[in-house]
C-alpha cells in the first residue's frame, strides 16, 4: 500500500494526501503544471518533500535514497531516452531492470540463458521482434520500440509499485493500445500497485480502478469507474 | 629514420602506458568523471614500488602496493567530491597537488630513486613479453568485470546517473569504486614504467593525463574508422574492444611520437614532445568533431 501524508513540495504540491491500496490501478489526470510528474518523482524518491511523509507498506521511506527505494518503485518516463541507455544492448538494459533491488555481484555475468528466456517471454507479446534483437543497441531502436522496451523493463522488475508517466504519448494509437493491454494484464497478474498519468480521454473511465485529478496541488478523487 | 630498436622501445612503452589509458577510460568514459588525480597517482605508484624494491621487496609485491596506493588516491578524490561536495575537477587537482608532498615522503625526500642492480619485473625475459602479459591480463580482467552485473551498474552510472539510481544502483559508491579502480591502474602503470626505466622521478607523472587521454582518443578513432563496435554482436565484445583500443591507441601514440622525434626532416627534438602531443590531440579531436575519418 502507498500512503502519502500532508506532502508539500515547493508550491507545486500542497498538503497532498493520497492512499493507494495494494493491487490498485489508479489513473492520474490534471492540467499541465498541476504537479503530476512532481508527485511521481516524490513517490520514486527523486524529489524529497519539504513536508509530509511517504509510506510504502506502512514503512516510512521519505528519507530513503532513490537507489534504496528503487527496489519497491519502478517508473516509466515519458521520454524513453531517460528510461533506457542507448549505448547498451537491449539485453543489458533488461539486465539493469532484472537486477533492480538485487545485490550486484562481481562474479555473475550479466547474461545467461535463464534470463534470456525471461526477456524473450516478456518481449514477445509486443510483436516488435525485439526478442530476436537482444544484442542490438537500444539507440538503434525507434522511439516507440524504445518506449516499449522501457515498459517491459518496468514489468521485469520485482517492484511493488509501478509509476507510468504518459507512456503512450510518443506511440501510434495501435502500438499504444497493445502496450496498455500488456500493462493492464501484467499489473493484474503480478499484483502490482500501479499509478498512471494520462491525458488520453480514452483511458479515463475505461482503464484502472479509479481516477484522481490533481488540481491546485491537491488530489481530488473522481471515484471508481 | 626510426631504427628497429627505437620502434621496439616505442611499442614496449606503448603497451605499458596502455594500462594508464585503460585507467583513464574507466573514469572519463565509463563513469563519466573528469578525474585529474592521474598525474599524482602515477608517481605514487612509481614511488611506492621503487621504495619497496630498493628495500629488497619483490617487484610483484611492489606492484601490488602501487595498485593500493593508486586506489587510495582515487578514494580521496571520490570522498572530496561526494562527501565534501568539492567539484570533480578541483577534487582531482587537489589530491594530485597533495600527492606531490606524499610522494616525496615515500621517496625519502629524494626527488628520484634508482633501481640499478635491483631485481625488477623486467630483469628476466623480454621486456615486451612481460609488458604484454600484464596488459593483456588487465584487458581481459576489466572486460570481464564490466560485463558482470556490478560492471553493468558502473557503466550505467556513466551513461545516465538518474536511470542508474532509479534502477537501484548506489551511484556514489559506484563513482568511488570507479575512481579507485582507475587510479589503481594508473598507479600500477607508474610502478611498471619505473621498473622498466630502472628509476623513479618525482616529475615522472607530469603530462601522463594528456598522454593517457590522447591514447584513449586515438584508440577510439581507430575503432570508429573500422566501424568495429557496431559489428561486435556479443555484449562482451564492445567492452573488450574499447580496452583493446586504449592499448592500441597508446602504442600508436608512442610510435607517432617516435617517428616525429626521429624524423630529421621535421627538425623536432625530444623537448618538443609536449607540443607534438598537444597538436596530435587537437588534430584527432578536431577530426572527431567534424566527423571526418582519418582513414
Amino acid at each position: 500500500m502507498l500512503k502519502m501524508q500532508n506532502i508539500s513540495v515547493r508550491n507545486i504540491l500542497i498538503n497532498l494526501n493520497l492512499t493507494v491500496r495494494k493491487n490498485e490501478f489508479v489513473l492520474i489526470v490534471g492540467e499541465n503544471g498541476a504537479g503530476k510528474t512532481t508527485l511521481f518523482n516524490t513517490i520514486a524518491g527523486m524529489i524529497k518533500p519539504g513536508r509530509g511523509s511517504v509510506l510504502i507498506d506502512d514503512q516510512d521511506v521519505t528519507d530513503s535514497p532513490l537507489h534504496i527505494r528503487a527496489a519497491a518503485v519502478a517508473n516509466v518516463f515519458q521520454d524513453p531516452k531517460v528510461g533506457t541507455i542507448g549505448s547498451m544492448s537491449i539485453r543489458e538494459n533488461l539486465n539493469m531492470a532484472y537486477m533492480r533491488g538485487k545485490k550486484r555481484s562481481f562474479f555473475s555475468m550479466g547474461s545467461s540463458r535463464e534470463r534470456d528466456c525471461i526477456y524473450k517471454e516478456k518481449l514477445m507479446p509486443l510483436n516488435m521482434n525485439l526478442e530476436n534483437r537482444l544484442d542490438d543497441f537500444a539507440e538503434d531502436l525507434s522511439g516507440g520500440q524504445r518506449q516499449a522496451l522501457s515498459i517491459v523493463m518496468s514489468l521485469i522488475a520485482d517492484s511493488k509499485i509501478l509509476l507510468l508517466d504518459e507512456i503512450t504519448a510518443a506511440l501510434d494509437s495501435k502500438t499504444a493500445d497493445s502496450i496498455i493491454e500488456i500493462i493492464n494484464k501484467n499489473v493484474r497478474k503480478q499484483k502490482k500497485t500501479c499509478l498512471m498519468i494520462t491525458h488520453n480521454a480514452k483511458h479515463i473511465g475505461h482503464l484502472g480502478d479509479r481516477t484522481l485529478i490533481l488540481r491546485d496541488g491537491r488530489a481530488i478523487d473522481l471515484g471508481k469507474r | 629514420m626510426l631504427s628497429m630498436l627505437e620502434l621496439q622501445t616505442a611499442v614496449e612503452i606503448g603497451v605499458i602506458y596502455g594500462t594508464l589509458s585503460m585507467g583513464l577510460y574507466l573514469t572519463f568514459r565509463t563513469i563519466n568523471f573528469p578525474d585529474l588525480t592521474c598525474d599524482g597517482s602515477f608517481v605514487a605508484g612509481a614511488a611506492i614500488s621503487s621504495a619497496l624494491i630498493k628495500c629488497g621487496y619483490s617487484p610483484f609485491f611492489a606492484a601490488v602496493a602501487a595498485i593500493f596506493a593508486g586506489g587510495i588516491a582515487g578514494l580521496c578524490t571520490g570522498v572530496l567530491n561526494l562527501m565534501a561536495k568539492i567539484e570533480d575537477l578541483l577534487s582531482g587537482i587537489i589530491v594530485a597537488f597533495m600527492l606531490y608532498s606524499v610522494n616525496l615522503r615515500i621517496m625519502g625526500s629524494s626527488p628520484n630513486i634508482t633501481l640499478v642492480d635491483k631485481i625488477t619485473m623486467f630483469s628476466e625475459g623480454s621486456s615486451l613479453s612481460t609488458a604484454c602479459a600484464i596488459t593483456v591480463s588487465l584487458v581481459i580482467l576489466f572486460s570481464y568485470l564490466l560485463n558482470t552485473d556490478f560492471g553493468l551498474g558502473l557503466r550505467a552510472v556513466g551513461q545516465n546517473r538518474q536511470f542508474a539510481a532509479s534502477s537501484g544502483v548506489n551511484v556514489n559508491s559506484m563513482i568511488i569504486v570507479g575512481l579507485m579502480g582507475s587510479n589503481a591502474l594508473v598507479g600500477l602503470c607508474g610502478s611498471i614504467f619505473s621498473q622498466y626505466q630502472g628509476f623513479c622521478d618525482i616529475s615522472q607523472g607530469v603530462g601522463s593525463l594528456v598522454i593517457g587521454l590522447a591514447s584513449v582518443i586515438i584508440g577510439e578513432k581507430m575503432l570508429s574508422c573500422f566501424n568495429i563496435r557496431k559489428r561486435a554482436e556479443k555484449s562482451f565484445l564492445p567492452i573488450l574492444l574499447s580496452f583493446v583500443s586504449c592499448v592500441a591507441g597508446s602504442i600508436a601514440y608512442r610510435i607517432f611520437i617516435a617517428i616525429a622525434v626521429n624524423c630529421d626532416a621535421l627538425g623536432l627534438r625530444t623537448q618538443d614532445i609536449n607540443l607534438i602531443t598537444g597538436l596530435l590531440v587537437i588534430f584527432v579531436m578536431r577530426s572527431t568533431k567534424s566527423g571526418r575519418n582519418l582513414c
